[in-house]
């Protein structure tokens, strides 16, 4: 019942976000040592104590042996071929309100639907941009401001906020942590940081838009938010790259720091350039994201992650405090050579400790899937519980989907549940669809849209949105 | 410690004795194996859960030069031998004592379907040759290539074309000896086409010795051939490591049941590769530990074809400060569409010291497949303890009925009534002997 004309449009069908934006950059040459650390640091204005940070990570980096568990191929990468710095000219006479940002830069985003000057207006997001390394505009700053809400580049916050920096910088994922993070460390360019005060509820839904630009740039963001006591923030990061022929390294470190009851929601779309059909080409991705629960804290993760030629990256809880809660929602699609290795750690630590595990692993053409999870139960975690289910979804016969929980229990009274599922969409579900008129193009999209839909559902409303059609725009009639 | 590092790199096989010079080639590329392969460490993935060398630092991983058997000594505890072997079965008792046949506790009149290596014909010496090491994942496995390397016997069990044995046959390893002894086990099966049998291994040591075993079981179940394939382990004080390997072709059958104690160390490797289309494999087991013993199962189901069937079921109880892994593997080859799989994995822990390590994994490089996994952690449920002591049972007896009944499931599927009351009996009776967990 294949239509295979379909199939094959689709599941090669241009990257549509795919184009180079013409601005002026200025980059380091390509090429790593204490020397290119300190030109970082010094054209960042950081102090000391950061300078220091990064000079020890990246002795520490030298020691360490890039990691080859993962269920991925991809040719060795030349550490040395990259250039570790890359912004755009036009910051050094920072613009002050849209009107003076480059027209050229504003263009870019309007092509990837994200109108600037619209968003204001709109769902009341601010939006802290980050065009390739330097944050370059922050909206609604005021606004939050007002309540207490501290939402800054994180060079600016090194300089403007050293203690919190040289207290929960590092703290959640350490600096030797891995080989990825451990490099990010050294020479991460910028990110994004936020403090909730205590007690408050952030007014609105916090934002990045990261895009990488310049050719041969790793981008090492950093991003670290910190929930007071009691506080609650929803922080939503998407991304979009345009279309390279060189691989592109992204390594980005995100530590998350919920105190006693507060709560932190980070959601993500990943959609970066995935390489054309042969998997030339594309980004690799690979990112250390963790959160800390205190008592009674929350950390959620949710993730939609259809783009990047190889996907690493495993958003973890650590469950340290009593009665905390850790999830992770997750929609990881491949789709031609794309490979992703991707799940999640639950460190339970604390008594009745929570965490629920979701993740729909898709697979259409010769992608590659695999989710890798550990739970983890210390003898100290009287009562905790996890369930986890990952499903996965085959589309076409040469594509894989791998499951590899790990599970580790050291106390009896804990409950741990995992489920797994493979299937394909299944031929009955296609027919009753096309009995009732549907083509088969729509009914795959929304099978798999239902095959999602418990992670969806977790997505704030107008990511939910773009989730959903990037999931139909990448798959739309790759089965038939 | 350093005496394992010795035997790791010396396989020069100048001091290996040359009996069954036939099976010199056999034990010359395990040789050459082992000069590539190490003793898995703690950075092994598939023994990360174990401190193998501190496990082993007592054990001797080659073989004890083995001396014919003192007969007399063996007549001293005769009785006590006849007790430990399964009550009332009817069947080809095969016995061996540390590794080693022993004919006259053994009753095989009229079996002419197994022969001990040392006693083969040439056609079987052939046959054994082209089967050894033959099978899926022997090449990189250590012990297994360590029993290789030292391989000087072993028993071949061959039923011929579309025969259905009359009678299990029933192998009895025991460990026995004041002195620790490390032995080696070497079993070959080959069922032809079309042929019937079962098969019962009995792991045990009735004078609770010491020692260590390294098994290989190479099973060859070709096209409709039908094994069931008991493998009690009984005893909880011999190390034991077993490299369990099946091949399965056509429409055939293999049916698993694992009973095991955990002692010091047990682990057990089993791979099935499901070669032919629409084999099935049907394997469960239980496993349980206490004190600070270790066991640790690695399963592993290749499905390289379209249309086979595997399942899967494992049951594991952990106490004291005992750990326990499991890890089960299932590998959909590209092109094995069609096929079946499914894997079950659930534990009880008993105590807060204990630890349960699983992992299920699945492989899948096919799309048309059904495959699920799951596995659980968890405790004797509260409310059925009370629904046991609200009737006057004891807490202790209730958790003990409670856990016995977790491992019914497995044990009741044992297929021979005799061997089935044989393990209800030796398994109730070790909970008798539980303590009266968490009185705190």
């Amino acid at each position: 019942m294949s239509d295979n004309t379909v199939i094959d449009e689709r599941i090669n069908s241009k990257y549509e976000a795919g184009f180079i934006t013409d601005v002026e950059m200025q980059t380091f040459d390509p090429g790593l040592n204490e020397n290119v650390i300190r030109k970082i640091s010094a054209k960042k204005n950081e102090p000391e104590f950061m300078l220091e940070w990064r000079l020890d990570a990246y002795r520490q980096w030298l020691e360490m042996e890039r990691p080859a568990w993962a269920q991925v191929n991809y040719p060795e990468i030349d550490f040395d071929s990259i250039a570790y710095y890359s912004s755009p000219k036009s910051q050094e006479d920072a613009p002050k309100s849209l009107a003076e940002v480059d027209p050229e830069l504003l263009r870019t985003y309007e092509k990837l639907g994200i109108p600037l000057h619209e968003q204001e207006a709109l769902a009341g997001v601010a939006v802290d941009i980050v065009f390739d390394s330097v944050s370059i505009i922050t909206t609604f700053k005021e606004k939050l401001a007002e309540s207490g809400v501290i939402f800054c580049s994180l060079s600016e916050a090194v300089i403007e906020h050293p203690e919190l920096i040289k207290k929960y910088l590092g703290s959640v994922v350490p600096v030797n942590d891995n080989f990825y993070a451990a490099l990010n460390c050294a020479v991460f360019s910028d990110g994004s940081f936020v403090y909730i005060p205590k007690g408050v509820k952030c007014p609105m839904e916090l934002s990045t838009y990261f895009r990488i630009n310049e050719m041969n740039t790793g981008q090492f963001e950093r991003t670290l938010i910190i929930a007071d006591e009691g506080s609650y923030v929803s922080y939503l990061e998407g991304c979009t790259a345009p279309s390279r022929d060189e691989n592109q390294l992204h390594g980005a470190v995100v530590e998350l720091v919920a105190l006693k009851g507060a709560q932190i929601k980070y959601s993500t779309v990943q959609n970066w350039y995935p390489g054309d059909e042969n998997g030339k080409g594309g980004i690799y991705n690979f990112v250390t994201k963790r959160g800390i629960c205190h008592d009674d804290a929350k950390v959620s993760w949710t993730q939609v992650e259809t783009g990047s030629a190889i996907t690493w990256k495993y958003p973890s809880v650590v469950l340290l405090g009593d009665n905390s809660v850790g999830e992770f929602y997750s929609v990881a699609l491949t789709r031609n050579a794309q490979q992703a290795d991707t799940g999640t750690k639950m460190i339970h630590l604390g008594r009745n400790t929570r965490s629920t595990i979701i993740s729909k692993g898709i697979s259409a053409g010769k992608g590659s899937n695999s989710y890798r999870g550990l739970v983890s139960i210390s003898p100290k975690a009287e009562g905790a519980r996890n369930f986890t289910q990952c499903d996965s979804l085959l589309i076409g016969d040469k594509c894989a989907a791998n499951t590899f929980p790990y599970i580790v229990s050291k106390n009896p009274s804990a409950i741990v549940e995992h489920e797994a599922t493979t299937s394909k969409v299944s031929d009955d579900q296609l027919f009753l669809c096309q009995q009732r008129g549907i083509d088969p193009e729509k009914a795959v999209s929304m099978i798999v849209n239902g095959f999602c839909k418990s992670v969806f559902k977790e997505l704030p409303m107008e990511f939910a949105m773009e989730a959903g059609k990037l999931l139909e725009v990448s798959l739309e009639g790759s089965v038939g | 410690m350093n005496n394992l590092k010795l035997v790791t790199n010396d396989f020069s096989g100048a001091q290996r004795s040359q009996k069954n010079p036939w099976l010199q080639g056999i034990r010359d590329a395990a040789s050459e194996r082992l000069r590539v392969l190490q003793l898995p460490t703690r950075k092994t993935e598939d023994w990360k859960y174990l401190k193998l060398e501190k496990l082993l630092a007592n054990d001797q991983l080659d073989a004890q030069s083995m001396q014919e058997l003192d007969s007399k000594s063996l007549e001293d505890i005769d009785e006590l031998l006849e007790q430990s072997f399964i009550d009332g079965l009817d069947a080809y008792r095969l016995v061996f004592v540390n590794g080693v046949f022993v004919s006259q506790l053994s009753q095989h009149d009229s079996n002419p379907y197994s022969v001990l290596f040392s006693a083969a014909s040439k056609a079987q010496q052939q046959l054994i040759v082209d089967h050894l090491d033959t099978s899926h994942n022997y090449y990189h496995d250590y012990f297994s290539s360590l029993n290789s390397a030292q391989l000087e016997d072993g028993l071949l069990i061959n039923i011929p074309k579309d025969c259905v044995v009359d009678k299990p046959f029933y192998i009895v390893n025991l460990t026995i000896g004041e002195q620790p002894k490390t032995s080696m086990m070497r079993l070959l099966v080959i069922a032809e086409t079309g042929s019937t049998a079962t098969i019962i291994e009995h792991e045990d040591a009735p004078l609770k010795h010491t020692g260590m075993v390294n098994t290989v079981i190479e099973c060859f179940v070709n096209d409709h051939a039908y094994i069931t394939h008991s493998r009690l382990q009984l005893d909880e004080s011999v190390t034991s490591i077993c490299s369990h390997r099946v091949r399965q072709s056509a429409h055939s059958t293999y049916q698993q049941h694992q009973i095991s104690l955990a002692s010091k160390l047990k682990r057990n490797d089993l791979t099935v590769a499901l070669r032919g289309e629409y084999a099935s494999a049907d394997i469960r087991g239980s496993f349980y530990g206490r004190h600070q013993q270790s066991i640790d199962n690695h399963t592993c189901m290749e499905h390289i074809v379209p249309n086979c069937t595997s399942n899967e079921v494992f049951r594991g109880l952990v106490d004291n400060e005992a750990n326990a892994v499991f890890n089960g593997r299932i590998h959909i080859h590209p092109d094995a569409q069609k096929t079946l799989a499914e894997l079950s994995n659930k534990n009880l822990l008993l105590s807060d010291f204990a630890t349960i390590n699983t992992k299920p994994e699945l492989e899948i490089y096919a799309d048309d497949v059904r495959c699920s996994h799951g596995a659980t952690v968890g405790q004797i449920d509260n409310e059925a303890l009370f629904y046991l002591q609200s009737r006057g049972i004891p807490k202790a007896e209730a958790k003990r009925i409670l856990s016995l009944a977790f491992i019914a499931e497995i044990v009741n599927q044992l297929t021979d009534d005799n061997v089935r009351e044989f393990v209800s009996q030796r398994s109730s009776s070790l909970f008798t002997t539980l303590q009266p967990e968490g009185a705190k």
